[in-house]
């Protein structure tokens, strides 16, 4: 058996064992948590974990066009009946009486404890007014629906609730379903059974609604638009996966075809990509050691990071001529390639100090992995090369080709072109945010099917799905009372017009002590009888009619107060269940805000009331996420920078020679966060990896750059080892640039853009260091 | 033998003739109503409707006037015992008192939806919008008819035990709504001119 047969089966048995092992340990992680700083107040921790299964994330907005009135009301209600009945919806309402049929016997049963004002409801003077109603509405055309309810509740508690609840959503109501307020289209709510970070069983969700409304919509030319949170990041997911796919195809070809240019042998090819890969698989089962799971963001930007790694072997494979042998290029280039490893093995470190758990876990994994990659670029891919291969012949002398050595007074611009060039982009970027935490710029998703969301929401009146109200208590009584004495709080909120509405669990469910309140409130049994003996006087009813109301109010005065429990498969158990949480030894109550126009004011009265409820806002909680992963980021990158600093000056032995290695990187990545800064609107967490990988790129270009100007190679083949290198990198990360994912083009261009300054900045700074002829 | 086999096809010829006479004059079939009811393009009757409600010590009594239009248009007046006015038109059911209007999507009400084509689906002779929601059961003949209805729906029969319509021709002169609780509504219906639109 040959070296190269022993090497590669070695190195087969290596990556096998590896792929087994991640295959059955590796556990990807899709929680965001893990990139969340430690710490945080209680209400951020609380929805760090919520974020998955907040209520209003799963709530699904749809509304049908395309018909006139009539004919919509039809569709809406059939595609309500539809989805009601799916597996994968818990609720739908579309604001008809049916909707709200299914929960009028839990209502009705509850109705003494669910309605405010059913005790004054009981005076002798209301309640013949009421009897008078009854009476009327008996001898109305719809006397079918309210007779159901005149004996046991003459007063009317039970369907003044059901359209109490009912209309939580402000919609216009026309043809007794919700339309909009021009009246064009019916609207509907449903509600996932899925929490909304189940992209796969929110798309599952979408496609049963799709299906749902083609068997129901009857006239072909009506139309459905729906959105939710969870619709969102399904549609969010599905397109970065697509855009990455189709990125990734493109950038994998045009590498092959590159590199086949220069080789014009695909085993080589191949080989090339061998130390990236390896150095993958090795981060991954590091991290899996360590920390038993990866999550999927570090997993993106590992590989992104790793990715340098694909440039190892084009350094040793673009010297080797017919004149050398791997051994000689090998000892010519040990230096530099050390370092090169090195340092940005080194400089990925820095993310251990950042303190947030997807952060060190993509330290490990980028350090770890570039270790293995230079390793197998040194010692497996000269091994498994065509014995007989060498890179083309280039005709050039030794040391030909270089600018005059540095000294000359005709290099003295140079160092000048460097200030200009940072001073003009500084003076373009001067006065521009630095930053740029916005996750909703972020957002893979096309314009349109945000205003669609922001649209859908207002015409059907929905909660802002990232704006609440928090309370939290020691148990579901504590919080259901901190959740009602809110209530003058939000009120006065409304009144002053700070926001729309707000709905809260003790609607559903109030306190026991309410509840207790409201019953004793209702008249005892000889009271009540009566009263309504007085009322009835002259009344067209029977003597005995009420005997089921009289009985009903007694027993509900009895009776224990109600729990959760009680609405258990209703759509009101439903409401409780998702704004009552539990977590963490506490209990939580979530209020959705409708409309928040003013949330400065609305945070302001909130913190000022002594119940202790806090304002999330989750899209400006996100951005402070953000921010602060960008800061630590941020700090990462300084520190790397420094570590690369102190390992260079260690390894060039010349803290001159470290400048000039590390200058041209430095310079390149401060053109490209200012021109960012200038033209892109601000740097944002995504930009500051890429700088990162810019570093690391742009540190090895200078240090092989300056290996070869010191051997007094010809410029020509400096610049061929460069184009090689720079080309497949400003390739790929061209086609990412050109992505419409925003996270992907930031990437793209950050490492597009700071691949070429670095070069340019190379071109400027590196000079040989010996007495050279000239051209 | 050939006398014989003409005499034998006569004979079986008549019996077949009789009986075709008989069925003709004796039975009136659901078909029959439609076919007279499709005929009509439209109608107006005066009304006047005794409720007994259970809760009620003396029935409700209301009068009004009724108006059909073909196919689904059906109107509703009623001047006592208090305003009102009804328009039926497709799925949408307005309704408007001196207090307010106010309009329900029938499909999302299953008892009103069955009353009104009870009603409606009887005066458009539609006999498959009628079996849709009922078991129809036919009585009588053209020239007094008496036609059940029994929910097929076990939600809307739990409500309603049977609607019975009487008519005479393509005229219908009573409609009677029998609850499953006991309460029970009859509508006397007297046609008069359809009034000029």
């Amino acid at each position: 058996m040959s070296v190269r047969m022993r090497t590669a089966l070695a190195l087969a048995l290596v990556l096998a064992g590896a792929a087994a092992y991640l295959a059955t340990a590796m556990h990807v992680d899709r929680d965001f948590a893990a990139f969340l700083p430690q710490g945080g107040d209680a209400s951020q921790r609380f929805f760090t974990r919520q974020l998955r299964d907040s209520p209003a994330a799963r709530l699904v907005l749809l509304r049908i066009g395309g018909a006139d009135p009539v004919t919509l009301a039809t569709a809406s209600e059939t595609l309500r009946a539809a989805l009601a009945a799916d597996p994968d919806f818990d609720y739908a309402s579309n604001g008809s009486l049916a909707s709200g049929l299914a929960d009028l016997p839990a209502l009705h049963a509850a109705r003494y404890v669910l309605a405010s004002d059913a005790a004054a409801h009981m005076s002798v003077d209301a309640l013949r007014e009421a009897l008078r109603q009854r009476y009327t509405a008996l001898g109305s055309s719809m006397a079918m629906l309210e007779k159901r309810f005149v004996a046991d509740d003459p007063t009317g508690e039970t369907l003044a609730l059901l359209g109490r609840l009912q209309s939580a959503a402000s919609a216009r109501r026309e043809r007794g379903v919700w339309f909009d307020a021009d009246g064009t289209h019916a609207l509907l709510v449903a509600q996932t059974r899925a929490p909304a970070s189940d992209t796969r069983a929110q798309h599952a969700a979408g496609r049963a609604l799709d299906a749902a409304f083609a068997r129901s919509r009857g006239v072909a030319a009506l139309r459905i638009d729906y959105s939710s949170p969870g619709f969102m990041a399904a549609a969010s997911e599905a397109s970065i996966a697509r855009d990455a796919a189709r990125v990734s195809w493109i950038a994998t070809l045009g590498i092959i075809v590159i590199l086949c240019i220069a080789y014009r042998s695909l085993p080589i090819v191949a080989l090339c990509a061998l130390p990236a890969a390896a150095g993958l698989v090795a981060g991954l089962c590091t991290v899996t050691a360590a920390f038993g799971s990866v999550h999927a963001i570090t997993i993106a930007f590992g590989t992104t990071l790793i990715g340098e790694a694909v440039d190892y072997p084009s350094y040793v494979l673009t010297r080797l001529r017919a004149t050398r042998t791997v051994a000689a290029v090998q000892r010519e280039l040990r230096r530099p390639f050390v370092l090169a490893v090195l340092t940005t093995a080194c400089g990925s470190l820095a993310f251990l100090a950042s303190g947030v758990d997807g952060l060190v876990q993509l330290g490990v994994l980028t350090s770890s992995g570039i270790v293995v990659s230079g390793a197998v670029a040194w010692w497996i891919v000269p091994r498994l090369a065509p014995l007989q291969w060498r890179f083309r012949a280039l005709a050039s002398r030794p040391g030909a080709g270089w600018p005059r050595a540095r000294g000359a007074s005709r290099g003295a611009w140079r160092p000048a072109a460097l200030v200009a060039v940072t001073l003009a982009l500084l003076a373009v970027a001067f006065g521009k945010p630095p930053w740029d935490d916005d996750p909703a710029r972020m957002s893979p998703l096309p314009p349109q099917a945000i205003a669609l969301d922001r649209s859908l929401r207002s015409a059907a009146g929905a909660p802002d799905a990232s704006r609440f109200a928090l309370l939290r208590g020691t148990d579901v009584e504590d919080v259901l009372q901190r959740t009602e004495r809110l209530r003058p709080t939000l009120d006065a909120a409304v009144a002053a017009g700070e926001l729309a509405g707000y709905d809260d669990a003790a609607r559903y469910l109030p306190s026991a002590a309410t509840q207790r309140a409201r019953v004793a409130a209702l008249p005892d049994a000889s009271t009540l009888r009566e009263r309504l003996a007085q009322a009835m006087v002259g009344s067209p009813f029977r003597a005995d009619a009420f005997a089921p109301f009289l009985h009903d109010v007694a027993e509900a005065r009895a009776s224990p107060p109600l729990t959760a429990a009680t609405f258990a498969g209703t759509g009101i158990g439903l409401r409780i269940a998702t704004l009552l949480r539990h977590d963490d030894g506490a209990e939580w109550s979530v209020v959705p805000l409708r409309g928040v126009r003013d949330p400065a004011a609305l945070a302001a009265r909130l913190r000022g009331d002594p119940v202790g409820a806090t304002f999330v806002d989750l899209r400006a909680q996100t951005a402070a996420m953000f921010a602060q992963f960008r800061r630590r980021i941020a700090a990462a990158i300084v520190a790397g920078a420094l570590a690369i600093c102190v390992i260079l000056a260690i390894g060039l032995r010349s803290p001159r020679a470290a400048l000039e290695a590390v200058a041209p990187a430095l310079a390149g990545a401060t053109w490209t966060a200012l021109g960012v800064v200038a033209f892109g609107g601000g740097l944002s967490l995504f930009h500051l990896i890429a700088l990162m990988l810019v570093l690391g790129i742009g540190v090895n270009y200078a240090l092989f750059a300056q290996a070869a100007a010191d051997r007094g190679d010809a410029l020509r083949e400096l610049v061929v080892t460069l184009a090689v290198v720079s080309g497949t990198t400003a390739f790929a990360f061209a086609v990412m640039a050109s992505s419409a994912i925003p996270v992907l083009r930031a990437i793209g261009v950050t490492v597009l853009a700071g691949t070429l300054s670095t070069l340019c900045a190379c071109a400027l700074i590196v000079r040989p260091r010996f007495p050279q002829e000239g051209v | 033998m050939h006398s014989r086999q003409a005499r034998a096809l006569r004979a079986a010829a008549l019996g077949c003739a009789l009986s075709l006479a008989a069925c003709a004059t004796q039975a009136f079939e659901l078909a029959d109503l439609a076919a007279a009811r499709q005929r009509v393009a439209a109608s107006a009757a005066r009304f006047h409707e005794i409720r007994h409600i259970a809760t009620l010590a003396a029935p409700i009594e209301r009068s009004g006037t009724l108006s059909y239009r073909r196919p689904d248009h059906l109107a509703m007046s009623v001047v006592t015992p208090q305003p009102e006015e009804l328009v039926i038109d497709g799925n949408t059911l307005r309704v408007s008192t001196p207090k307010g209007e106010r309009t329900v999507a029938l499909d999302s009400e299953p008892a009103l939806l069955a009353w009104t084509e009870s009603l409606r689906a009887t005066l458009a002779g539609d006999v498959t919008a009628l079996s849709k929601y009922f078991v129809p059961v036919l009585s009588g003949d053209a020239g007094g008819w008496k036609l059940a209805l029994e929910p097929r729906d076990p939600v809307l029969h739990a409500q309603i035990a049977v609607i019975v319509i009487e008519g005479a021709g393509d005229a219908l002169r009573r409609v009677e709504v029998r609850e499953t609780g006991g309460d029970d509504a009859v509508m006397d219906i007297t046609p008069m001119p359809v009034p000029a639109q």
